[in-house]
């Protein structure tokens, strides 16, 4: 089942001799379930990619669906509630909120929707992060592992239709990084989630279902 | 290295400037107005000082010390005193009977000689004509015309016999000596031929004393008779050492105890106003108080200033504190960093400081324009309002004071900085050093304000010491203003503010009884007359009660139990019926039930001598439809009580009768006979309406309250324009120091607010979480101000020692026009600071962090 088709998606920033084509007519469609790795070299238009399709960004030209529904004919409101539903970001580095703990940042989306939490779903989340006992500290009392595990924790909560990782694992150690892929290999499979994980390490790509490789701003699929 | 870095320190100074130009300008305008706000206070100290000098020697004329009976000899000794700057003379040569003067009291005049310097010295006013040239010419006083009803003029000659005044047994006579007709005479008479060739303002009563029986009349070159003389000091301040000195007194205390045995000069005047105010000395109760609110003023000026500036460079620092760690990581000593810091600091204050001075005499100099403008007729009579004058007392005071404060707000971050450690810093943002209980929520938050409210609360918690200096500044401005008010209430009802609550602003009275109806109705019949009330006191005035019963009140002074006849006396009053019947509304009685009674208003102010303070309560115990028995001239006589009330009835509002008053219809009460003794009249044009009185030559008083309408008016203008210009600079300072936290504290958060964005909060919730973070510390300041404030005001009624047992006074306009101004401020800032967020991508900030 299709969840996800990107279709002749180009960005270009700035203006006449400024002018940046970071994306350039890009398209390529994902199913659910589907674990995709994206690589390719700096400034290539990696995060690029991943911001247009999590919404977070306008394309100059092409479109965008998930769940068969054209993303940016949403207006911003709405493209918002949309993210906090249907997407889960997680970024390398800063991706929780300081003045919330653990728990209060997984739950967040949950709380912008108005949604109640579901505490054994909770508990049960925070047993596969290996958080149960991080619970109630604030982001400056964890780890890097800690963070990035959290943060997944929040990309998960709500169930989205897809979990954009913009390199989850950029900013840990091996080993941290290693839990941090086993997770999402995790989730990908028990639960489904369709994961589209942007890195530039090759071992890690390879654990991935799918590698799309991107190149000044075009896709060469492998 | 050495050299290199002190270069490198202005240059990075400098540019730091330019990083962030809002900043840097938003900090020197607070120090601007904060030594703007110093040098006004300063400057306007100097100016009362010398608007008080130059009042004092336009009255008296420019001498410190006026020493009688002095030889030529002796004057040229005490020229030779250093402290000695001038000294003119005068000759007493005489007193002479004059022809033809009416008043009993005065009927000599008071010759003197002086030469011109002394004559334009002392300050005398020439009306007319000119000073005399020879021993031939005179000048005289007008008062020998208006008082003395003697009629001469320029032109006019006069002959006189000048002499001493002497009583029978020989002793010398001076002004201070009151004319008596069978005990003194002019001895060794000398006569005199002059020409009057000028005419003066009655001198004022320092050369004239009021008792003195003579007219003064002065001319040139007779030098005869004592000659007293003038001394001007070049230093007033030291004028405790150099009056003893000229006076041969042991010390200044001798003088002024009039220990006067062994001086060499007994015969002395001191100028005790002019010395008053050019000494300034703290001791003087009214210089004193003076020192004591300045010094109040200034504290909370520098006290607002330092929490201000120092938070403006405490924002500073956070913001570069890349450059910081940086610097240190390249090997700058922590004193150097230290430096730079200060410099900043200090290039602030040169380019500040003097802008701050020029702006704080420029608002002085207008301000007192604007304040000789509305009041210069009514404050000084020979001046033309307050003078402006600044020394250098007052901008070495702002300079010094300048660089203090910014000295003490930049050691602080100075110290910040240079203890960045380059490791800590490179690795990221440790804005977040709290706990995570701290940031425990209650419960209630999240119901009632959802998650938006959450995160507000909490970022306030996280952020108090930033947010503190904001919350601090509000509380304090609040404060200020709402205790301002309480002192401008009191001020005001202390110095008898009678007139705003008057429905009339004329009065006619003395004489008015013996004017016929035919008379009356001459006046009448003039225009300008909106309304008018007519009070007639009766024909033997009081009732007096003597039934203990019927007081409620005694005064324990006055009473004693032997008296037999203690009682209190009601004054009788009446009313016309047009006044009575509105005066029965105002009061809330039915006309037509009490139009043949009497209104009983009884309401006294007690004094306890002790505290100070005042109680109200009523005289009696009456109430409506009793009977009144009482002593009305010889006979007992009773009165019914239509109704009791604690407001006076027109034209005695500014009296006050502690037995109360009785108040008739005199159209409707036929028991007593009634004599006008007032017409209160309210007119549309005073001036023009006093004018027509007075052509009818009735031999009336008129009393025109206009005038004093106008310069009370004028006078509570001044004051507030003073006190809410001082609380809108305070708040000005506090202002720029808010907008300074704020926008930088929505700097730093960027990456936090993308990240929100990010994971799909929408705008409208986005923009709420703002909100409430407004509403959460606005309310907190404005709490903590109010409550304060109502301190403050509890404070200043104790101060004025006049307590209204009727009830606490709650300064709800303050109040309400702080909450709102507060709020007004408070969302103008934070919508600008959302504006400039939203308009930034959120991609734009992901992509700094992670890159």
């Amino acid at each position: 089942m299709e969840i996800l088709k990107v279709e002749n998606l180009t960005k270009i920033y700035g203006r006449g001799l400024a002018e940046v084509k970071a994306l350039d007519n890009v398209s390529f469609t994902v199913n659910k379930g589907e674990f995709v790795a994206i690589v390719g070299a700096s400034g290539s238009g990696k995060s690029t990619l991943l911001h247009l399709i999590g919404g977070v960004d306008r394309p100059t030209s092409g479109k965008v669906f998930i769940n068969g529904k054209d993303i940016y004919k949403y207006n911003d409101d709405e493209l918002a509630v949309f993210r906090r539903r249907e997407i889960g970001l997680i970024y390398q580095f800063y991706n929780l909120i300081p003045i919330l703990n653990v728990e209060e940042n997984i739950v967040l989306p949950l709380k912008l929707d108005g949604k109640d939490v579901e505490q054994d779903k909770l508990d049960e989340l925070l047993k596969i992060l290996g958080l149960e006992n991080r619970r109630n500290h604030l982001p400056n009392e964890l780890s890097g592992g800690q963070q990035q595990r959290t943060s997944i924790g929040r990309a998960l909560i709500t169930n989205p239709a897809i979990i954009l990782a913009d390199e989850p694992t950029g900013n840990l150690d091996s080993k941290s990084s290693d839990e941090i892929v086993d997770l999402l290999k995790k989730s990908n499979k028990q639960y489904n989630q369709t994961i589209i994980m942007i890195t530039h390490n090759l071992e890690i790509a390879k654990t991935a279902d799918r590698i799309l490789r991107i190149e000044d701003g075009k896709i060469c699929e492998n | 290295m050495r050299k290199l870095v002190k270069s490198e320190e202005w240059e990075l100074s400098l540019k730091n400037f330019k990083l962030n130009k809002k900043r840097t300008i938003s900090t020197i305008i607070g120090i601007i107005l904060s030594v703007a706000l110093v040098c006004a206070v300063a400057t306007m100290a100097t100016s009362f000082q010398e608007t008080l000098i130059q009042n004092a020697i336009s009255e008296t004329g420019y001498y410190h010390l006026k020493v009688g009976n002095v030889t030529d000899k002796e004057k040229e000794e005490m020229q030779k005193i250093k402290n000695v700057q001038n000294i003119i003379e005068l000759y007493d040569v005489g007193y002479a009977k004059m022809q033809g003067i009416q008043n009993e009291d005065k009927p000599y005049v008071h010759l003197y000689s002086m030469r011109n310097e002394t004559f334009e010295n002392l300050k005398f006013k020439l009306i007319e004509g000119r000073f005399p040239e020879n021993e031939e010419e005179i000048i005289i006083s007008k008062h020998i015309k208006t008082n003395g009803k003697v009629n001469l003029k320029i032109g006019d000659t006069i002959t006189i016999e000048v002499g001493q005044r002497m009583t029978l047994d020989n002793e010398k006579l001076n002004q201070n000596n009151p004319y008596i007709e069978r005990e003194e005479n002019i001895n060794n008479k000398k006569t005199y031929n002059f020409k009057i060739v000028g005419i003066i303002e009655r001198p004022e009563y320092s050369f004239e004393d009021y008792g003195d029986p003579g007219y003064t009349i002065i001319s040139t070159n007779i030098n005869i008779g004592e000659q007293n003389i003038y001394i001007a000091l070049k230093n007033s301040h030291k004028y405790k050492e150099t009056i003893p000195e000229i006076l041969g007194a042991k010390d200044y205390n001798e003088v002024k105890e009039l220990e006067t045995e062994n001086f060499k000069f007994k015969d002395f005047t001191l100028n005790k106003e002019l010395l008053r105010w050019e000494d300034f000395a703290v001791s003087d109760s009214t210089v004193g108080m003076l020192y004591s609110v300045i010094g109040v003023v200034l504290f909370i000026i520098i006290f607002t200033s330092v929490f201000c500036i120092r938070n403006s460079f405490a924002i500073s620092t956070t913001e570069k504190i890349h450059m910081y760690g940086m610097l240190a990581s390249i090997g700058a000593t922590k004193r150097q960093i230290k430096k730079i810091v200060i410099l900043e600091a200090m290039i602030l204050g040169i380019i500040g400081i003097p802008l701050g001075i020029l702006s704080g005499l420029f608002a002085d100099f207008v301000l007192l324009k604007i304040v000789n403008l509305l009041l210069g007729d009514f404050l000084f009579a020979n001046l033309d309002g307050i003078v402006f004058k600044t020394s250098i007392l007052p901008i070495l005071i702002s300079v010094f004071l300048g660089f203090l404060t910014i000295y003490l707000s930049a050691i602080s971050s100075a110290r910040k900085a240079s203890k960045v450690s380059p490791i800590e810093q490179l690795r990221g943002n440790n804005d977040i050093k709290i706990k995570a209980k701290k940031l425990k929520t209650p419960k209630i938050i999240e119901k009632v304000f959802k998650t938006g409210g959450v995160l507000a609360y909490k970022n306030l918690k996280r952020s108090k010491k930033k947010y503190r200096t904001t919350v601090i500044s509000i509380t304090v401005s609040i404060f200020i203003f709402i205790t301002m008010n309480a002192f401008i209430t009191n001020a005001f009802d202390l110095t008898g503010n009678y007139y705003k609550d008057y429905d009339y602003n004329m009065v006619l009275y003395n004489g008015v009884e013996n004017l016929s109806q035919e008379q009356l109705n001459k006046i009448f019949e003039l225009n300008n007359i909106k309304e008018k009330y007519l009070l007639y006191d009766a024909e033997q005035y009081s009732l007096t009660v003597t039934d203990l019963s019927k007081i409620n009140t005694i005064d324990e002074r006055n009473y004693s139990e032997d008296e037999e006849d203690f009682g209190y006396m009601m004054q009788i009053v009446a009313l016309d019926d047009n006044s009575f019947k509105k005066y029965a509304k105002e009061i809330g009685a039915k006309y037509d039930e009490i139009k043949e009674k009497g209104i009983l208003c009884d309401e006294i102010t007690e004094w306890d001598e002790e505290t100070g303070n005042a109680k109200k309560s009523r005289r009696y115990n009456y109430d409506e439809n009793d009977t009144i028995t009482g002593l009305y001239g010889e006979k007992e006589i009773k009165v019914q009580v239509g109704a009791v009330t604690a407001d006076k009835p027109y034209g005695l509002e500014g009296t006050y009768s502690s037995g109360g008053y009785l108040i008739f219809n005199k159209d409707y009460y036929k028991d007593l006979t009634f004599n006008l003794s007032q017409i209160n009249i309210n007119s549309n044009n005073a001036e023009k309406l006093q004018e027509e009185i007075e052509n009818l030559k009735l031999n009336i008083s008129i009393n025109n309250m206009e005038e004093n309408v106008k310069e009370e008016k004028a006078m509570v203008l001044v004051i507030k324009i003073f006190l809410y210009g001082f609380i809108a600079v305070i708040t000005l300072i506090g202002v720029t120091n808010i907008f300074n936290t704020i926008t930088s504290n929505m700097e730093l958060r960027q990456k936090e607010f993308a990240m929100l964005k990010s994971i799909g909060m929408t705008k409208k919730e986005f923009n709420r979480m703002i909100n409430l973070e407004t509403l959460f510390y606005g309310t907190k300041s404005l709490i903590y101000g109010i409550i304060l404030g109502l301190i403050g005001t509890y404070a200043i009624y104790n101060a004025f020692a006049v307590k209204i047992d009727a009830g606490v006074y709650i300064p709800i306009k303050p109040i309400i026009l702080s909450i709102i101004f507060v709020f007004i401020l408070i969302f103008i800032i934070m919508r600008y600071s959302i504006f400039k967020i939203n308009k930034q991508n959120i991609i734009e900030t992901i992509r700094k962090e992670n890159v």
